[in-house]
């Protein structure tokens, strides 16, 4: 809406001549003190009535005016509200010319023929909602030249239903494959390691299900068949840790004899297992004495799996086969089998969070875990 | 707030962490480790030794890398996948679908070589394959053979040049073709690799020479014995119940007449690699006897011969003869006769009396450049068009920007009217539904087999290039929670 600014210009507080009598009570009248030139017995204080330096001004132009229009007889401005400037530029054809642009455009001319905007910035919906359909009873639409596409559009609206997040060109891989792939690639040969990840993909999917190791029982990856082992309940540090990320009940887990059949869930799967919940920063100074302490501090989810990953990268590396996807395969098969190292390193990390975790301190400032 | 100053340290602190916290006294340099006088004080770091692992024992990498597996039992089975047989081989029915190979014929497979670690046959369940409109081809060829033997007159010759883009399946047509020959009970000879011929990775030796006017010919006995090796072991039930008919004491041990079948024969040859090319000229004289001089209970099967990647033979090669000069293929005697048999002179006197197919298929894959056999494939083409044209009696060389013509190769070009050339391309889209169906029901492709994913993939394959499309099959871009993932993820808690 063009409305019309209205900018107050504030009256500038003129001394009157009651308050400047009181002031005198007060106060010693304000003399010119020369102590060098001028003889102190000479100067006399100014008798009443006298105005100050300042005080001979000219009254405030709408006082003025005021003034004017009294002695004209017309009707003065309202001093005590103020008056809007557009009032004043409204009388004052020379203020007018050189006024600011914005003004000039609010300046109201009398007939109503003036500047309008070209466009509409209106809020108002052009058609409201149940009330008013744009297809009228007869059948026709108003204003429109295309019935197929729906009112107020060229085309019909795609189906958004049907687009996934991951239809998206950024996004098109699966969160898990694509941090992996981007953590074995080296030296930005992304097109080489993403071969090397459907190498590793299809081991996956070719080696067979993976077992409950006997020796070590505690170490069950995240199936839809295994019950939760007493080791992953750890109370003490889920109740901790764990208001960040929300159980989301949608995302379901595999049966174990299944994984190989979908090698992106084994995957995920494997990460997701041995992904530990916490990392330990050793803080500096707090101790005392150069020691640091260890605090144990929450992961998001993409950290816990980017640990993971680094984990099973890292175990990889020492192994013997030729070929990276060999040998990243053949890590992940260790750890879906239990016998990895990276199961203890997890346990290791998991353990000291625990005995570290009255270092942990509610500051009320808590970290906000990102979610995916 | 840094987090540093959440931490309570009081003086009082009794903690286990603020005892932990008594200063060591800093060892200064002194005694043992204290520097000598005048010796150097800057610091001197022991170099440590890296550990690496331990590399695998001598062989095992490269029996990794040719391991051929051919079932995966995480694969779903398909259900009511026929099989590959003489009754269906030629059926044009069985175009777009997929049939499988069923056990003995897998053991000759592999026996032969035939398999190659670039295919997926590690992905299913069942080694199959897809039945497209050139295999029902060699089908009936393999038929119109079996027909010709079994009739009167003439046993037929079908010659085959197979070429097409790189992953558009011409060792799967190889081996297709090699199928229908053992269901038939034929004799297969099969060179899986070309390339082992020229790269001068085996013994070789020239051959005495008759008349000087023709070029030096050389042997390589550890090919032949290969050759022998595949022969005999793939095709072991058909030789031995063939028995030689000839005396072979001129050129080999007289042990080598006492034997009793052809299996025994080549066997010589695969065991000892010296006397292999003999004992291959020997194997190939008793497998090629005249059928009018055949004496009783000696008929021979019809043989087909399956060569891979022939471009590697069109050009000279990395062995060096006498005088370090480098040896044309052309001029090993193994070479010569493949391609003899590939191209030959006459369309009736064919080497092959008893019948067969001779099929080699060009590679594209670290191909080599041959500018003279390409111009020859390229005029096979042409003629193939437009047989009636007046260019096809006298195929001439027209292209001015080649400027070394391989005069060995080129003298191909006369012989090469008998030889039909297959152009393999893209599978049609019934072919790569069949293809993409036979993915999904071994749970491997994930979508549904509708027409548009089948138009999506053909696309994307290029045109349905079949290597490509069996990638794209077996490509997975999202797991099956998709969906689930939207949200958030539930970890381990």
């Amino acid at each position: 809406m063009a409305s019309p600014r209205s900018l107050l210009l504030p009256i500038r507080e003129v001394a009157s001549h009651s308050r400047r009598q009181v002031l005198k009570r007060k106060i010693a009248p304000l003399t010119q003190s020369r102590f060098a030139s001028n003889d102190p017995v000479k100067s006399s204080p100014a008798p009443p009535g006298t105005k100050g330096a300042n005080e001979s001004q000219l009254p405030h132009v709408t006082e003025e005016q005021a003034a004017m229009d009294k002695t004209m007889g017309q009707t003065p401005p309202d001093i005590e509200q103020g008056t809007p400037v557009q009032e004043v530029l409204q009388r004052d054809q020379d203020a007018q010319k050189n006024a600011p642009q914005v003004m000039k455009e609010g300046i109201k001319p009398p007939d109503g023929t003036g500047q309008k905007r070209s466009y509409s910035t209106s809020a108002r919906r052009l058609y409201p909602s149940n009330t008013m359909s744009p297809v009228s009873k007869t059948g026709m639409i108003y204003g429109m030249e295309y019935p197929d596409a729906g009112a107020g559009h060229k085309f019909p609206l795609p189906d958004i239903e049907s687009i996934s997040r991951l239809d998206h060109l950024k996004r098109r891989y699966d969160p898990v494959v694509d941090q992996v792939t981007k953590s074995i690639m080296r030296d930005g040969k992304l097109s080489l390691a993403q071969k090397n990840m459907a190498d590793i993909l299809n081991t996956l999917r070719t080696a067979p299900p993976p077992q409950i190791n006997p020796q070590f029982p505690q170490r069950t990856l995240l199936l839809s068949d295994s019950t939760p082992s007493p080791f992953a309940s750890n109370s003490s540090l889920s109740g901790q840790f764990l208001q960040a990320p929300a159980q989301d009940t949608t995302v379901q887990h595999l049966p174990r004899s299944t994984l190989p059949l979908h090698p992106i869930e084994y995957l995920t799967t494997i990460v997701d297992s041995v992904a530990p919940l916490v990392k330990i920063r050793q803080q500096r100074g707090v101790a005392g004495g150069g020691a640091s302490l260890p605090i144990p501090v929450p992961l998001g989810v993409r950290q816990r799996r980017r640990t993971a990953i680094q984990w099973i990268l890292a175990a990889a590396d020492g192994r013997r086969e030729t070929r990276l996807a060999d040998r990243v395969a053949k890590e992940l098969l260790r750890v879906a089998d239990g016998s990895s190292g990276v199961w203890e390193r997890r346990a290791m990390v998991h353990k000291l969070g625990v005995s570290a975790r009255s270092n942990v301190r509610n500051s009320g400032k808590t970290r906000k875990i990102k979610r995916i | 707030m840094p987090a540093a100053t959440l931490i309570p340290s009081s003086s009082f602190h009794t903690s286990a962490v603020q005892q932990n916290v008594v200063k060591k006294k800093s060892v200064s340099i002194q005694g043992a480790r204290a520097p000598k006088l005048r010796e150097s004080r800057s610091a001197r770091i022991k170099k440590k030794s890296r550990e690496r692992p331990r590399p695998p024992p001598v062989g095992e990498r490269k029996a990794q890398r040719k391991r051929i597996v051919l079932s995966n039992t995480n694969a779903l089975e398909v259900q009511g996948l026929q099989k590959l047989g003489v009754d269906n081989m030629a059926d044009v029915a069985q175009v777009g679908k997929v049939l499988a190979l069923d056990g003995p014929l897998l053991d000759q497979l592999r026996d032969a070589k035939a398999f190659k670690t670039t295919q997926n046959w590690n992905m299913f369940r069942t080694p199959s394959t897809l039945i497209r409109n050139e295999t029902v081809e060699v089908g009936s060829d393999i038929q119109r053979v079996n027909d010709s033997v079994n009739g009167e007159g003439e046993p037929a010759t079908v010659h085959k040049l197979i070429t097409g883009e790189k992953a558009s399946g011409k060792s799967i047509h190889l081996l297709q073709a090699m199928s229908m020959a053992y269901l038939n009970k034929w004799l297969v000879i099969n060179v899986p690799d070309c390339q082992e011929y020229i790269l001068n990775q085996s013994a070789y030796a020239p051959v005495p020479q008759t008349d000087s006017t023709s070029s030096q010919m050389y042997i390589q006995p550890q090919l032949a014995s290969d050759l022998l090796a595949r022969l005999a072991h793939s095709n072991a039930s058909v030789l031995s119940s063939l028995r030689p008919i000839h005396n072979h004491s001129a050129t080999l041990p007289k042990s080598a007449n006492k034997l009793k079948s052809l299996k025994d024969l080549a066997l010589l040859g695969a065991n000892e690699h010296h006397i292999a090319p003999q004992v291959w000229d020997a194997v190939w004289k008793e497998l090629t006897v005249k059928p009018e001089n055949a004496k009783e209970g000696s008929a021979r099967p019809p043989v087909l011969i399956a060569i891979d990647g022939v471009n590697f033979w069109m050009d000279f090669t990395r062995y060096k003869s006498s005088d370090y000069k480098p040896i044309h293929a052309h001029q090993f005697t193994l070479i010569k006769q493949f391609l003899d048999l590939l191209f030959p002179a006459t369309k009736t006197q064919t080497a092959l009396p008893h019948g067969g197919v001779v099929m080699a298929a060009t590679t594209k894959s670290n191909h080599p450049t041959t500018p003279t056999f390409e111009h020859i494939t390229t005029q096979i083409v042409q003629r193939q068009a437009n047989p009636d044209s007046p260019y096809t009696p006298d195929l001439s060389y027209t292209d001015p920007y080649m400027t070394k013509v391989d005069s060995r190769v080129w003298e191909l070009r006369n012989r090469s009217e008998h030889t039909d050339l297959v152009d393999l391309k893209g599978l049609s889209r019934p072919e790569s539904k069949g293809l993409l169906e036979y993915f999904a029901k071994s749970g491997i492709f994930k979508e549904a087999v509708t027409d548009g994913a089948v138009s999506e993939k053909w696309s994307l394959s290029g045109g349905g290039i079949v290597g490509e499309l069996c990638k794209l099959s077996g490509r997975l871009r999202t797991g099956i929670f998709e969906t689930g993932r939207r949200e958030g993820v539930k970890m381990r808690a």
